[in-house]
């Protein structure tokens, strides 16, 4: 009993389980092979340097290597040429709002530094965090972004909603256990998938190692808290 | 004593008073321009508030009514009847509405330094200053603090309500006063009709051993908590008590049939459904996306760039989630806990996407999440002078968005949300009172109740205009005529009727869809003004009739069985 209950728990089991259950997972092999073998590997990686007690800096480099390549990669192909450009509606309402601002603040929005900011950097700063912040939310990999589905994007479920529950115990169990590789690998990806196109076929493709990594730590402790229950 | 030493040993004191200044001056400061305009269902609380006032009767003729009909939301009660005093004193006016809302936003900042006050880790009170300053400059706070909102005179008592939970921990008579306040709070907004209870039910049970000793107080605080409830319990099954959740519900029917899609094939789909759409409403109001940078997709409730959160603040959260992690056998940390998870449930419920309204409390708490963060950060830092730049810099990224977003943005570019134009139209029809207006009321049928507030439109006459019909069946005939012709002095609010309008004597107004260029020249309309936003668009335009020109074209629409020319000689 103890061995079938230690297998049933293995986290390197449970991560294959759910890559293999994910649409996602699926959708990335018939679109791009080589992709999906990198979202297996960088999963399997994650989990190990995620769930090791002691540093491995040889993992963590491989880790992040593999993860800067990958990124380069998918920036190259897959660059949001829209974070520096601006659609004819936001042009409209760009340039309304430097009227605004002119008869608003007078000097202190027409200098040198504050134009320069509004008109070089203010877009892409804007659309940059509008990048990240869609890539952050949980209903993008459950609910296809329902209720808040974003016009001209197709998104699809990710995963079964039926992993939401072990997503969240997952997220619990890095916050209670002070997990900050887990923090500086999400913060990375967090950080390359900005540059990355919201209408990319495969979506926040990077995010998927995590995803797969919180759900299957929140399905091992569930299901090491119900079989402790049973068999103690 | 030495200025210094006066200093030191008062500092708490001293800089509670600054942030309380703070948050005074942020929600007070020019009320009645910014937000420009009066949203509808701000001046139907106020005109009925007026109505009560003058007339002990609301603006339909119902004497002191549990819910108000308004436009067939069937309001909760307590924000109009609060702002009867408001009115008495300083008439019906935008400030006189929004200024219960003002007071209540003043005291959710000051009741939540004692809510943290209670946390065991909050030492020489730092904690609570810190969760007292974050709740004073967070956009949501001292945005919803502007507008006469319901809801947030309901998280007020919730607050209140929740710290006097926490203190019968140790006080259990206490008890009793929390299921009091908890319950008035239930006819402050909709949503408390489901958190409330959730929340006291689930308090008592979180610290069910706490309270064996205390049968009695138990049992006297649910006889109170149920008591306070009769009057809504009188009317729960009445169309009205239960109208608006109809409205907004998803596990209807008729939802479920144009909405279910694959579900409708297989077995118990409408119930896996219902799950699912839950699950997904409750995890987008705590998804990052929507608290810190997506606002609200409705404009009344939200400011142009700017969400629940300044961006900044996700960081700090991160460290706030892991000190709540960290203490949360803290009975005060948990009670959070608990309101946090419950507070999303009532929204959930819904199906608009993001009802910012509906979860003030959630972002109440997790504005104490954020300050426990930054705690944490500030904690880490030694030295004082980093740590005092710190909160400068925080001080200074926040006031800069919330500056340019509100107080520019907001002011331009939701204007015409809060009915703006509308406000000017009836001070011109003021201007030219010997005339007769037709204001086309298509689109925004509510429109009537702005023109009611702003011309301080005697109550009475307008209840006379209500038919006894709506009277006799006030909770139970819901329906909302979108057609309904209001007649307010010199003005008509009614959807434009081109077959008999254009032959009298009148100006017609309306907006860009209502009229258009090929109606204004069929019917032989004289352009008299626009009305333009502040971007200079044109909003509404105003036409005078010319019945004589009209009349010797000739032609006579089709259906009218009695010539109006004839009629009108």
């Amino acid at each position: 009993m103890n061995r079938n209950l230690k297998l049933l728990t293995n986290r390197y089991i449970v991560l294959i389980v759910v890559i293999a259950l994910s649409f996602w997972f699926w959708k990335t092999v018939k679109a791009d092979f080589f992709i999906s073998m990198v979202v297996i590997f960088q999963s399997l990686l994650l989990l190990k340097f995620v769930s090791d007690q002691k540093f491995s800096s040889k993992l963590a480099v491989l880790l992040f290597t593999v993860l800067l390549f990958t990124g380069i990669f998918l920036i190259r192909n897959n660059l949001d040429n829209s974070l520096w450009v601006l659609n004819p509606t936001e042009r409209v309402r760009f340039d309304r709002r430097h009227y605004y601002f002119a008869e608003e603040l007078g000097k202190l929005y027409m200098n040198k530094f504050s134009l320069y900011y509004y008109t070089n950097l203010s877009t892409f700063l804007y659309k940059y965090q509008r990048n990240v912040f869609y890539n952050l939310d949980p209903n993008l990999y459950f609910f296809a972004s329902h209720p808040r589905e974003r016009s001209g994007i197709d998104s699809f479920e990710k995963y079964s909603p039926l992993f939401l529950p072990f997503f969240i115990l997952g997220t619990i169990w890095l916050f209670s256990n002070k997990s900050w590789k887990m923090f500086g690998y999400l913060s990375l990806v967090t950080v390359i998938s900005g540059f990355i196109s919201l209408n990319y076929k495969l979506g926040p493709i990077l995010f998927a190692p995590v995803v797969n990594v919180l759900i299957v730590l929140g399905l091992v402790t569930a299901l090491k808290y119900a079989f402790k229950n049973i068999y103690e | 004593m030495h200025l210094k030493t006066f200093m030191n040993r008062h500092v708490s004191i001293i800089l509670w008073i600054i942030i309380l200044a703070i948050s005074f001056f942020l929600r007070f400061y020019n009320l009645e321009e910014i937000p420009n305009g009066l949203w509808v269902d701000e001046a139907v609380q106020g005109y009925n508030a007026y109505s009560l006032l003058l007339t002990g009767k609301d603006e339909y003729g119902k004497s002191f009514p549990v819910f108000f009909r308004s436009f067939g939301n069937f309001q909760s009660p307590l924000y109009t009847y609060l702002s009867i005093p408001s009115i008495y004193f300083f008439d019906l006016t935008v400030f006189a509405t929004r200024i219960l809302s003002v007071l209540a936003g003043c005291l959710t900042v000051l009741l939540t330094f004692f809510v943290v006050k209670e946390i065991k880790i909050n030492k020489s009170n730092q904690l609570a200053l810190l969760a007292t300053l974050i709740v004073a400059i967070s956009p949501w706070a001292i945005f919803f603090s502007r507008i006469a909102l319901e809801s947030n005179l309901a998280l007020t008592l919730v607050i209140l309500g929740t710290l006097i939970l926490i203190k019968s921990l140790k006080n259990p008579k206490l008890l009793i006063v929390a299921a009091g306040v908890l319950a008035l709070s239930t006819y402050a907004y909709h949503a408390e009709r489901i958190l409330a209870i959730l929340l006291f039910f689930g308090f008592l049970l979180l610290f069910r051993k706490n309270f064996l000793n205390n049968r009695k107080a138990v049992l006297f605080s649910i006889i109170l908590f149920i008591l306070i409830h009769i009057p809504q319990l009188e009317l729960i099954t009445s169309a009205g008590a239960n109208s608006r959740i109809n409205q907004v519900n998803y596990w209807s029917d008729n939802y479920f049939d144009q909405n279910g899609g694959a579900y409708k094939d297989i077995i118990f789909g409408k119930y896996f459904f219902i799950v699912k759409k839950f699950a997904s409403q409750y995890t987008t109001y705590l998804s990052p996306t929507n608290l810190f940078f997506r606002p609200d997709d409705q404009e009344v409730l939200s400011m142009p760039d700017m969400s629940i959160f300044y961006t900044w603040m996700i960081i700090p959260i991160i460290f706030g989630i892991r000190a709540v992690f960290k203490n949360r056998s803290d009975n005060t940390v948990k009670t959070l806990i608990l309101l946090l998870l419950l507070s999303p449930i009532p929204a959930s419920l819904t199906r608009e996407p993001f009802y910012t309204l509906r979860t003030l409390s959630l972002f109440w708490v997790i504005s104490l999440v954020i300050s426990f963060g930054i705690f944490e950060i500030l904690q880490k830092i030694r030295k004082r002078i980093f740590q005092f730049s710190l909160i400068c810099l925080i001080l200074l990224i926040s006031t800069v968005q919330f500056y340019i977003s509100y107080f520019i943005l907001f002011k331009y570019e939701r204007s015409e949300a809060f009915g703006a134009p509308y406000i000017e139209l009836i001070r011109k029809t003021k201007e030219l009172s010997f005339k007769d207006f037709l204001l086309d009321s298509q689109r925004t049928p509510s429109i009537y109740i702005l023109i009611a507030f702003f011309r301080k439109y005697d109550p009475s006459l307008l209840q006379a205009s209500i038919s006894d019909k709506i009277l006799n069946n006030y909770y139970t005939d819901v329906q909302f005529s979108e057609n309904r012709i209001v007649n307010l002095d010199n003005i008509r609010t009614m959807p434009i009727r081109w077959e008999d309008e254009i032959y009298e004597d009148k100006i017609i107004v309306g907006d860009l869809l209502a009229i258009s260029d090929q109606q204004v020249e069929e019917h032989k309309l004289t352009l008299l003004f626009d009305i333009k936003n502040v971007d200079g668009e044109v909003v509404l335009r105003a036409f005078q009739t010319n019945p004589t020109k009209k009349c010797k074209e000739g032609t006579v629409p089709s259906g009218i069985r009695e010539n109006p020319c004839i009629k009108k000689g």
